[in-house]
């Protein structure tokens, strides 16, 4: 419990706001509080392991302890790794790590933004993980493709081969726009989106930036 | 015995590296999870597993 409550606590430090959790919590909260506490119940296995061998026992005698701490516990907490090392990547936090990224991030942030990014971040039209929701496609493809595109970046990073300001490597597509608000009755009686158009902006012929845009102002953007 | 304690050091390094992962999530550490906590996770499976197959081949078992 208390690796539970520490994992609370420090998924609540970056918080603002109250989330409707309740009393139990949320899924990855546990899920963050149960790694850490196999984390320490495997360097606990492996203290006892050193200290067995090193009192002269014979490797053969600790080997179930030696499998439980260097076999079994790793596998498990690898992959609590990886389920709170990818959530935590599509945060927004993760995306403004970049230095590169800090002023897109502060965009989202300014109460007198009017790009399209920042209205949807402002007014919660998307509830967390922004970036993530409009830079990725939908499914399972689309988050590895996201992820191994986020690798991209790094790597450009890394070598510095990147000017600024920052522009999308390829078009943007309809179909992230889309897939909220195609359906929707905002959407569906807009003036901007007569019946006639719509064949146009679902098949990609006229992208939603021609007339949403811009759909970032950061500062390297204003000057 | 030399091996074994090697492995155990090996992985305990790498468990370190996945705490820091599970308390706070950046790009650091999560860079660091997936390229040095898990080879050396890994090198730890291995050497344990090479002492496992030399002590089988040892007694003939193998």
């Amino acid at each position: 419990m208390t690796a539970v409550s520490l994992a609370w606590a420090a998924s609540a430090a970056g918080e603002g706001v109250p989330r409707p959790e309740g009393w139990i919590g949320t899924t990855e909260q546990w899920t963050q509080g149960l790694g850490i506490a196999l984390v320490l119940v495997n360097l606990i296995v492996l203290g006892l392991a050193w200290r067995r061998l090193s009192r002269g026992e014979a490797p053969r005698q600790v080997l179930g302890l030696l499998f439980v701490g260097l076999l079994l516990l790793p596998v498990i907490v690898i992959f609590f790794g990886y389920n709170q090392g990818i959530a935590g990547m599509e945060r927004v936090q993760a995306c403004g790590g970049c230095h590169v990224m800090t002023s897109h991030v502060q965009d989202l942030h300014n109460p007198d933004s009017e790009s399209l990014a920042a209205v949807h971040y402002k007014n919660r039209f998307i509830r967390e993980n922004q970036c993530y929701t409009c830079h990725s496609d939908y499914g399972m493809l689309g988050t590895i493709q996201a992820k191994m595109t986020g690798v991209g970046h790094i790597v450009h990073l890394l070598r510095g081969d990147y000017s600024l300001p920052l522009k999308i490597a390829r078009p943007y597509p309809n179909v992230r726009c889309l897939a909220c608000h195609a359906e929707s009755q905002r959407f569906l009686k807009s003036d901007g989106h007569p019946a006639e158009m719509r064949p146009e902006l679902m098949s990609g012929q006229t992208s939603c930036l021609t007339c949403h845009a811009p759909a970032h102002t950061p500062k390297e953007a204003r000057q | 015995m030399k091996a074994m304690k090697t492995a155990i050091a090996l992985a305990a390094l790498g468990l370190v590296l996945c705490l820091w992962l599970l308390i706070r999530v950046d790009w650091y550490n999560f860079s660091a999870f997936m390229l040095v906590a898990q080879p050396l996770l890994i090198i730890a499976v291995l050497i344990f597993g090479g002492a496992v197959v030399k002590a089988l081949r040892r007694q003939r078992l193998l």
